[in-house]
């Protein structure tokens, strides 16, 4: 289900890319220290997360009388959207906040993890932090061997 | 685990090794002395700790859950404040302003929030040490504030294609700009090389380029006698029946054990700090130590910290080079026209994926297609960063919360809003940074809100009912207890606040050295 969710929420359906977000989220929610910060009345992020998939199930047979993993992919994106406003009226216990924070959760954990993916490095136009050769035309328009090009790099600089 | 003084009554114990935490635990090892600094998390060796891995990076930050509420709830982790030796110089940004003469008389210029008891002359000397001890690069003509520069290393050359832009959009409005003063090399310096922009300032800067107390004074300091523990958490301050403090408490791997010394300095940055103090309530002091005032952990201040993306129909390449490399402060002064007091400094600012796509969906609410299409053509944006003043408000407060940690110790809860003239402020602010971005040929994007820095909590002043410490960080209350760190601050001012944190440490080492015991 975090699966299927971070492919929406990150737009890209790549198993591979996807794997390793899903892989983020487990060690995250296993490992005994903290979260930085949580509002109170906000259960950790464990409870918050385990218990709100279920919650986002229970929802989606209620709604569509099928599990989350079964609805068409129009139908999973329409519920991350309430989600994120927090317009699931229907799900037990769970309020406009304890919404608006699963789905904050579930997108800082994807995000972070999505963008720190080699490929999505390379797609993006990263060079990442190259070492221990660095950087070393850094100005406007030029740029180092290593770096990866979207087009022809045109211009030496000096136009600025 | 193995310990130089366990028996023994030192002269000083350092609660937190971080910017202020390590320059006096260096300073006072050198006037000869016996001091022990005691370190929560771990003792970093950059070429085995850190990696070329933003999410891996995270690790540096101060991870444990704080409680966050109010109307502008603020984000902690790697946002503010750093965990393991260094602390957060670990991952700052190597920016080096000092304030200006105007932060510390706000309330004489301004008419709001309070004056502090020293002033810009009082701290003038310490600056400079400390820009002279670690090689600070800047240009040799500053524009703004009472130092004009030189700076002790050259100004970097050249720029990131983001600074020029920002540099370039300045020009055409008739804004001043500089090159930024940096704690970062220019040059090579006591066995460490020049920066080689590689970008990673904010996670761990893998060839030592950039300043960090970890690198710089700590082994100065060690070198010089200093013990340092780390992996250990103070737990509690400890106080003798005659109102004195005796030393402290603290875990490591599970265990208890204790430090006695004569003077007790806590520099655990403006979470943890007041944390600490309130969760050592004793029987003398049933409302936290140094809390006759009651101001134990109130006006706490981040500064506003929004970041003001524009698009360009060329490459910017946001990842290369230093994050900052150009700023301006022409819009730091109170000016009655804008409708609002005190101002902020404009920083050109560099992004990484993680950095950037992370906030834009947590704190801009985007995702999904949306996002992505952002990040396909991340290199095309470029962005600049407000720091802005936040005016000091008691209702913004680092309280304990009723949830314990593995410590025992209640968690912090931190709550926090911003006041109609920081509205006011940001709102300028990001005009500004829009109309830069526009002069410089671009169109505007998006704006991330975000908060970067904390400080106050433990503000000092002359008056015991209204302050916490005096002006060389000695608590009101406790005489041979010290509060040394970003939360002694008064006001935040418009500046990133690193520099002055270390030279308020510089100070306060230098007061309790010619104390010479009398403490």
């Amino acid at each position: 289900m975090i699966k299927i969710i971070a492919a929406h929420v990150a737009h890209d359906h790549r198993e591979e890319i996807l794997n390793w977000v899903v892989a983020h989220v487990d060690e995250q929610l296993a490992k005994p220290f903290g979260e930085s910060q949580r509002k109170p009345g906000i259960p950790p992020q464990k409870v918050l997360i385990r218990g709100g998939l279920k919650a986002l199930n229970t929802w989606a047979k209620g709604s569509y009388s099928r599990e989350f993993l079964k609805l068409e992919a129009k139908q999973q994106l329409t519920m991350i959207s309430s989600l994120q406003l927090g317009h699931l009226e229907e799900i037990k216990d769970w309020d406009t906040t304890l919404q608006k924070e699963l789905f904050k959760k579930l997108l800082g954990l994807t995000i972070e993890a999505y963008y720190s993916h080699p490929w999505v490095w390379s797609e993006i136009g990263y060079g990442g932090p190259a070492y221990p050769r660095g950087y070393v035309r850094v100005e406007l328009g030029i740029a180092d061997p290593w770096e990866p090009t979207r087009e022809e790099v045109v211009g030496d600089g000096t136009e600025i | 685990m193995e310990r130089r003084f366990e028996k023994q009554e030192v002269d000083v114990v350092v609660v937190g090794l971080g910017a202020a935490g390590g320059v006096l635990l260096n300073a006072l090892a050198k006037a000869g002395l016996d001091v022990v600094g005691i370190e929560a998390g771990p003792f970093w060796d950059p070429q085995n700790d850190f990696a070329s891995d933003e999410l891996y990076s995270r690790t540096l930050a101060w991870n444990d859950t704080r409680f966050t509420t109010g109307q502008d709830a603020l984000q902690f982790g790697s946002n503010n404040s750093g965990r393991g030796v260094g602390g957060g110089t670990v991952h700052f940004t190597g920016v080096f302003y000092r304030f200006h003469e105007s932060d510390f008389r706000v309330r004489t210029l301004d008419g709001v929030a309070d004056d502090w008891p020293l002033s810009y002359e009082d701290l003038a000397p310490y600056y400079a040490k400390i820009e002279q001890d670690i090689k600070v690069s800047g240009p040799k003509e500053f524009p703004w504030g009472a130092f004009r520069g030189p700076y002790p290393y050259p100004e970097r050359e050249p720029i990131s294609g983001n600074s020029q832009i920002f540099r370039k959009g300045c020009a055409a409005l008739g804004i001043t700009s500089s090159v930024a003063p940096l704690a970062i090399l220019s040059a090579p310096f006591n066995g460490r090389p020049p920066c080689i922009n590689r970008g990673f300032c904010n996670q761990g800067c893998l060839p030592n380029a950039k300043f960090s107390t970890l690198i710089h004074y700590i082994p100065q300091a060690i070198e010089a006698g200093a013990e340092v523990l780390s992996d250990s958490m103070v737990t509690r301050i400890v106080v003798n029946k005659q109102g004195y403090a005796t030393g402290v408490e603290f875990s490591h791997d599970g265990k208890s054990y204790a430090q006695k010394a004569k003077i007790v300095i806590v520099s655990a940055f403006v979470v943890e700090t007041p944390r600490l103090l309130l969760n050592s309530a004793c029987f003398q002091f049933p409302d936290g130590l140094a809390n006759q005032s009651g101001l134990v952990g109130k006006y706490i201040m981040p500064h506003s910290g929004h970041d003001v993306y524009g698009k360009f129909d060329r490459e910017i390449r946001l990842y290369k080079g230093t994050p900052v490399m150009a700023v301006s402060q022409d819009f730091y002064e109170t000016d009655q026209e804008r409708g609002f007091v005190r101002g902020y400094s404009l920083n050109a600012h560099g992004s990484r994926p993680l950095a950037m796509a992370s906030l834009a969906a947590t704190n801009a609410g985007l995702w999904g297609k949306e996002l992505r299409e952002i990040m396909l053509e991340w290199n095309y944006y470029a962005r600049i960063t407000v720091v802005g003043e936040v005016l000091p408000a008691l209702t913004n407060a680092v309280t304990l919360s009723d949830e314990k940690d593995e410590y025992g110790i209640p968690r912090a809860q931190v709550s926090f809003g911003y006041g109609e003239n920081d509205r006011l402020l940001i709102a300028h602010a990001i005009e500004t940074c829009n109309a830069i971005l526009e002069a410089a040929g671009g169109r505007r994007a998006f704006v991330v809100p975000d908060s970067a820095h904390l400080m106050g909590g433990c503000r000092m002043g002359d008056d015991p009912a209204k302050s916490v410490v005096n002006e060389f960080c000695q608590s009101h209350d406790i005489p041979n207890l010290f509060i040394c760190d970003a939360s002694v601050f008064v006001t935040s001012g418009g500046a990133n606040p690193t520099e002055t944190v270390m030279a308020i440490a510089l100070r306060t080492a230098q007061y309790i050295i010619g104390q010479k015991g009398r403490i």
